[in-house]
């Protein structure tokens, strides 16, 4: 197959998995890093790269930064898109996600916990 | 003047249908807040603390359909839900609670009604999860 081929089967079967567990929002597009930077990408940014890049190596005859390149980009997805929420859910890190971790909202001043809890009512 | 913190958490409500329990029957839920605790059929709210219920909901319909009220110091029904069977989380049309709030040191407790006959030959769990937030002065 291929070399460029290679690199983006790569590309899309790790991005996508990744991007799959975490209901493929628009997390499976953004931070996306590329060659060790992190650049917040779109996918416009990502065609403009891909394109820049296929250009530049195609005068030097490799393909070899891009399908590297599209392989860091489906690594770092699939941590961020899936194993990252699954330990953070092993941790209960997930607000109400289990009785046992509760998550503190926010602090405020008040007269008494009651009263602090009737001015949310009437705020509500 | 205290500081006060706000957690949210959710409360898990449990309780069994005996078999054979004939419709409009009643019977208290138990209450699970921390694991480390155990389920109890009463909580008696922290001096420090003031509880509000903003949610409730049920994975799915139960198998005896019930519905449940919420009880302040044993005597006084602050709140009745909707039958368990339209509060499935699923439901796009799900009715939310009327928030009710539970001052310093009231005692909370949840009793269910049964809405229909339960089975002849097998109990019936029913599992609820309510949203509260807990006002804590620190």
């Amino acid at each position: 197959m291929d070399e460029f081929l290679k690199g983006w089967r790569n590309y899309l079967i790790a991005g996508l998995g990744g991007g799959a567990f975490y209901g493929l929002t628009d997390a499976f597009l953004s931070g996306i890093k590329a060659e060790g930077q992190v650049l917040g990408v779109t996918i416009k940014d990502l065609l403009t790269l891909m394109i820049t890049k296929y250009f530049a190596d195609r005068t030097s005859g490799t393909w070899k930064t891009v399908f590297e390149g599209a392989t860091v980009i489906g690594v770092y997805k699939v941590f961020y898109g899936f194993i990252e929420p699954l330990i953070k859910g092993f941790l209960g890190k997930k607000e109400g996600a289990t009785t046992a971790s509760p998550s503190t909202t926010s602090t405020s001043v008040c007269e008494s916990a009651t009263e602090a809890a009737k001015a949310y009512i009437g705020s509500t | 003047m205290v500081k006060i913190k706000q957690v949210e958490q959710t409360v898990i409500l449990e309780g069994t249908v005996a078999a054979g329990l004939p419709k409009n029957s009643t019977f208290y839920m138990s209450v699970l807040l921390d694991p480390g605790l155990g389920a109890v059929q009463q909580i008696q709210i922290p001096p420090n603390e003031a509880w509000v219920f903003e949610d409730l909901y049920v994975k799915d319909a139960p198998g005896v359909d019930v519905l449940l009220t919420f009880q302040k110091n044993l005597t006084e029904n602050v709140m009745k839900t909707a039958p368990l069977s339209v509060l499935v989380v699923s439901n796009p049309a799900r009715p939310k609670i009327d928030k009710v709030l539970y001052e310093s040191n009231t005692i909370l407790t949840v009793v269910a009604q049964t809405l229909q006959d339960a089975p002849a030959n097998v109990p019936v769990t029913i599992i609820a999860y309510a949203k509260v937030r807990r006002f804590i002065a620190e």
